[in-house]
């Protein structure tokens, strides 16, 4: 029994080699640096990492650039002060207080302006801080303006007030630890994913079922957190804080870290120790930092642009490699009946329509698109859609799909009135999708790709996924449960664990389809999954698809090679101008005159 | 009162010029790279310090100065361009991302200037005195006279080069349609460069003109730059006429702001603009909706 | 040969759409390539102008080796690009426009507008009576028209149109090939068309290339090519490799 705890153990910390070095770091710190001074350092910079965790996670993993975060260490900096120093409260709860009024500020911004392109967000975030910057110069009455708010009470655990350097280092060390780990645990798992995913391919990463808006509005709720007890925290180590330390240059700071760092917390650890560690030592040249940092900025995107993680970890570190031994114990486990969800393989054969369109119209500001398409799709059938350049299949699909809405007309999924609904809705009630041109997510491996895929198999939040304990570590194993048998059922899983971009191209649709097929829908819409394939690769395509269709899920695509779809197709649609002008079998439509007419011109 | 109200005007008009300018150069080189040229107020301050360095020190008449300092200008816009910008472009780097990047830039040339020039504000002298000029109750300085004239000079020169001028009408339809405009076989990448020389001219003699009246310093790029931004967004990120509008948008609520509110909220203010244009129409006022 | 294309293989990425493709045109040559969407018909002429490098291959234009040219040089010695799309620069005005179409040879731009523009305005008259309003606010087929007329500002001596029928109606279709016939006669024009509407293209062609997945499956005459069974098959899905009908 020993042997095996030990054993669990040791693969624990093999695993997690990075974090017991910080601990040990952390713990040993102000033991050996028994400087004054440089354990100042120390807790600067453990301030600075603890913001630095959650701006990873937003900037580098979620692609949102804030310039504005100093904002958020302003307010839960002065709530902590005015709190305590003018209204006598404990340091403890103002920290708490500060840290959900942030956390309220931080969704009222967010509800309006999450939404916008990343370029107009950027720029609301830079006024967002500005904004946080002015009041507190202005609003001298509450802020104490430019003088700032003095006499900020120490933290105290009962009768002992933290006033020592090294109690305070070791206090934050905690949250440092705390949040590193929440950090790491988020970025390896399920939400990590869907953060890179939603940077990467925000199309892609809607059609899997993520919720954009409300996954990047918890994220950035979550970072102005995480800088709230930052700043909480510096108020009462510094006991005075003035409006100097809230201005742009600690936003840009952040940021010029997160981007030089990349894209996992150890990189981005790392090079805050480096940047802030020198400029704090050398305080000689403080008003050199900025334009210190603006260089190693440019010298390091040019030596590194996926940023310095990608240098220390070149396989992704990011996502932590499991090794078939680590899968096994989590397979077993699964090989329980009761656990096991409804699997790609064994699908119940069913009567009826899956899919209805009737009178889809859709216009774009005058043009019209589709005018009137009625269509219907039967259980397991595979129905393909032609017609020639600008007919309208790619906007039909989309309006099947949520990315559009028809102006007129409705479509039926399942019996259900699905027209309004948005793409990761059409995703949870069981849609799944490829698209034309290759929509995965670069940077993942392949098996992390197809695990988007099975994104709505989880439900846990950012602090459950943080902590890793009990649901979410199960739904992580099915999840990944799923993407390998979706990968079995391709021929792909030898190939789990390379860089998908570094896949050939007939390889990498392969892996969109296992991805979509990760998502165990009901019925698939395929994008022309032959595009760009040679013969061989459209020959397997098409004895995957049957094979796909074998197992019980219906078929729809849209295709131009036309050898393809009316041998595999039982009914073919065919769309001119956003009409429809043929539907039938595909010896009926070959022969079809108004379809020879579409394609070929008139006749004679 | 009506004293009062034409002060406020003519400081709307002034300050208006300025951020004008800034915003000028931003939109320009927007349209043909989509990168937001954050360096760009650091470019005005070293309009400002070149003047410092040409007038106050070796005592070179503005004549003179001016058209030097603006060269300096655009052979520092042209050198990030060739060192920063199309390098990371060409390496695959998106425009948001190098956008941000040319903070970076700017951070650099503001630290190289306080090293050099150190970190107090440095006076120069008014292009013409500082005797101020009495119209219709209002008391001017000369020098904003010379702001707003070559403001409206420099616009009326812009105006001319676009519309006139076949290299300008080219870079207009870059602007317009990039497509088309290499497949009509335009030099992109060289019409690039000549954005670059357009923006160095127009934030460097924002940067000139402005010094006597607000001192000058490593510092004031920052400043400059993000109000050039508010007033590219506000007029349309696409759009150089708009920026123009937008300029004086703002510099009409700041001096009003700080006439008839306070002047500690002027700042405020403009963000506040900033805020709800990108909540409520994100293109700008004259931009169109992409 | 005025054009001579080998072996070239050109697409997107990792995206391969052309397959060693190989033909060549003469002087004065119309040659109309058709074939499904996805079948690599604009990718061979956005590899041929510029738009795009090729992965590998060679094109030869008057014997001079063009592989991999960027737009502005091969605009300079008289290739023609029509994109897709009725493109035109809607916020300058008709006749910048035009001479804009000159301008990869700007060293020169007053000779080059004196001696093509007046061209222009014969073959396309409407352009004439609107050449001082703002491109943006003609109709589709203008657009088209002077997309075409840009083309001939450059000593024009072999023209790439893409899909020119898209989104026009079959009247305006009919007018505009009628035009390029007579420019085809006036200037020995060589034109590289590129339809999915095999019909109008092999009417005005002399010769058809029929392209499908990214390879020529068939390569022969114009007139053979109408109404063929063959093509029709690789249309809809049947058909095989041939080498010349």
């Amino acid at each position: 029994m020993s042997l095996a705890k030990s054993s669990a153990v040791v693969s624990l910390v093999r695993r997690r080699w990075q974090l017991f070095v910080l601990i040990a770091l952390i713990v040993c710190f102000p033991i050996l640096i028994r400087t004054y001074f440089l354990t100042r350092v120390g807790i600067v910079l453990a301030l600075f990492v603890i913001n630095i965790t959650g701006m990873t996670l937003l900037t580098r993993y979620a692609g949102v650039i804030s310039l504005g975060h100093s904002a958020f260490f302003a307010c839960g900096a002065y709530f902590s002060a005015i709190l305590t120093a003018k209204a006598g409260w404990n340091p403890w709860v103002a920290m708490v207080v500060g840290a959900g009024v942030t956390v309220i500020f931080a969704y009222l911004f967010s509800v309006p302006f999450l939404k916008l392109r990343r370029a107009y967000l950027a720029m609301a975030t830079l006024g967002l801080g500005q904004v946080a910057f002015l009041l507190a110069k202005d609003l001298t009455e509450v802020t104490g303006g430019v003088s700032g708010i003095p006499g900020i009470p120490h933290f105290s655990f009962g009768r002992v007030v933290l006033r020592e350097d090294w109690q305070l280092f070791y206090l934050f060390g905690c949250f440092v630890i705390l949040f590193v780990f929440l950090t790491e645990n988020i970025g390896q798992t399920r939400l990590g994913r869907a953060y890179h995913a939603i940077r990467t391919n925000e199309t892609a990463a809607q059609a899997m079922g993520i919720d954009v808006q409300r996954e990047l509005g918890r994220l950035f709720c979550f970072s102005a957190l995480v800088s709230a007890l930052a700043g909480s925290m510096l108020a009462h180590f510094i006991t005075f804080i003035s409006p100097e330390s809230f201005t742009i240059d600690f936003s840009f700071t952040l940021l010029i870290i997160v981007i030089i760092g990349g894209a996992n917390i150890w990189g981005t650890l790392i090079t805050a120790v480096v940047l802030i560690g020198f400029s704090e030592v050398f305080r000689g040249f403080q008003d050199l930092s900025m334009g210190f940092y603006g260089l190693l900025l440019i010298l390091a995107l040019f030596a590194f642009p996926e940023g310095l993680s990608a240098v220390l970890f070149p396989r992704g570190y990011a996502r932590r490699e499991m090794s078939a031994k680590d899968l096994e114990p989590v397979l077993i486990d699964l090989k329980n009946p009761g656990n096991l969800q409804r699997s790609v393989t064994d699908m119940p054969l069913r009567e009826g329509k899956i899919l209805e369109l009737s009178d889809i119209s859709k216009n774009f500001g005058g043009t019209e698109a589709l005018s009137k398409v009625s269509v219907s799709v039967d259980y397991n059938q595979i129905v393909g859609i032609i017609g020639p350049n600008g007919a309208g299949k790619t906007t039909l699909l989309n309006v099947i799909n949520g990315f559009l809405t028809p102006q007129e007309g409705r479509v039926t999924f399942q019996n259900r009135d699905v027209t309004n609904k948005t793409p990761h809705e059409m995703a949870r009630v069981g849609l799944g999708r490829t698209f034309q041109l290759i929509n995965l997510f670069k940077g993942m491996t392949v098996l992390e790709n197809v695990m988007v895929g099975g994104h709505l198999k989880g439900r846990s939040g950012i602090l459950m996924g943080g902590f890793n304990l009990g649901r979410p570590r199960h739904e992580e194993a099915m999840i990944r449960n799923t993407a390998m048998r979706s990968l079995e059922f391709l021929g792909l899983v030898d190939r789990a664990y390379e860089m998908v971009q570094n896949l050939s191209f007939g390889e990498q649709k392969l892996v969109e389809l296992a991805r979509a097929l990760a998502m165990e829908p009901e019925l698939l819409l395929l994008d022309e999954p032959a595009a760009g394939l040679n013969s061989a690769e459209t020959e397997k395509l098409s004895e995957i698809l049957r094979r796909i269709r074998a197992r019980g899920i219906t078929i729809v695509l849209v295709e131009h090679n036309m050898p393809l779809v009316m041998s595999l197709s039982d009914l073919v649609f065919v769309l001119d101008f956003g009409r429809e002008i043929a539907f039938g079998t595909p010896e009926e439509v070959s022969r079809d005159k108004e379809v020879i007419r579409a394609y070929l011109g008139q006749e004679g | 009162m009506l004293e009062y109200i034409l002060q406020f005007v003519a400081s709307a008009i002034t300050e208006g010029c300025i951020y004008a300018l800034m915003g000028l150069g931003l939109v320009i080189i927007h349209r043909s790279t989509e990168v937001m040229y954050f360096a760009q107020g650091t470019i005005a301050m070293i309009g400002g310090i070149a003047l410092y360095a040409l007038s106050t020190l070796y005592h070179i008449p503005p004549v003179v100065a001016v058209p030097v300092g603006l060269v300096v200008c655009v052979i520092f816009a042209l050198a990030s361009q060739w060192l920063v910008v199309l390098p990371l472009l060409d390496r695959g780097v998106t425009p948001l991302n190098v956008s941000m990047i040319t903070i970076g830039v700017g951070m650099i040339l503001e630290m190289t200037v306080m090293m050099l020039f150190g970190k107090d504000p440095l006076p120069v002298a008014p292009f013409s005195g500082d005797e101020p000029i009495n119209v219709l109750g209002a008391s001017i300085v000369p020098q904003e006279f010379w702001i707003v004239g070559s403001t409206v000079l420099a616009l009326l020169l812009a105006l001319l080069f676009f519309k006139r001028t076949w290299i300008g009408k080219a870079m207009t339809g870059l602007g317009d349609n990039p497509l088309l405009a290499r497949a009509s076989g335009f030099p992109v990448r060289r019409m690039f460069s000549y954005s670059f020389v357009f923006a160095g001219l127009v934030g460097g003699l924002g940067g000139i003109v402005s010094t006597p009246i607000s001192y000058t310093g490593y510092w004031i790029g920052t400043r400059l730059v993000i109000k050039g931004f508010v007033a590219a967004a506000i007029g349309g990120i696409s759009n150089p006429l708009g920026a123009v509008l937008g300029g004086l948008i703002i510099g009409f609520f700041e001096s009003f702001t700080a006439g008839f509110i306070s002047s500690r909220l002027k700042d405020l203010i403009t963000i506040i603009l900033l805020l709800l244009i990108l909540r409520l129409r994100p293109q700008g006022l004259m931009g169109e909706r992409q | 040969m005025l054009l001579r294309v080998q072996k070239l293989t050109a697409g997107y990425g990792n995206l391969i759409v052309l397959r060693e493709i190989s033909f060549s045109m003469g002087v004065g040559e119309t040659l109309a390539t058709i074939g499904a969407n996805g079948a690599g018909k604009s990718t061979l002429l956005w590899a041929l102008s510029g738009m795009i490098r090729p992965k590998s291959g060679q094109v030869w234009f008057e014997e001079q080796e063009i592989t991999g040219w960027d737009c502005s040089r091969t605009v300079a010695l008289g290739i023609g690009h029509v994109l897709q799309g009725m493109h035109v620069f809607s916020s300058l005005m008709v006749e910048d426009n035009l001479i804009l179409g000159a301008y990869a040879q700007r060293s020169n731009l007053q000779a080059f507008k004196e001696r093509n523009l007046q061209i222009v305005y014969k073959y396309f008259p409407v352009l004439e009576k609107k050449r001082r309003q703002h491109a943006g606010s003609l109709s589709g087929g203008e657009k088209q028209m002077l997309a075409i007329g840009r083309t001939l500002m450059c000593d024009l001596k072999l023209l790439f149109l893409d899909e020119p029928s898209a989104g026009l109606a079959p009247l305006l279709v009919k007018h505009l090939f009628e035009i390029l016939n007579k420019l085809r006669e006036e200037f020995s024009l060589t034109i590289l068309l590129v339809e999915q509407n095999a019909e109008v293209a092999l009417r005005f062609a002399n010769r058809g290339l029929v392209l499908a997945q990214g390879e020529i499956m068939l390569d022969g005459e114009a007139r053979s090519l109408i109404n063929n069974e063959e093509v029709r098959k690789i249309y809809l899905g049947k058909g095989r490799r041939n080498a010349i009908t």
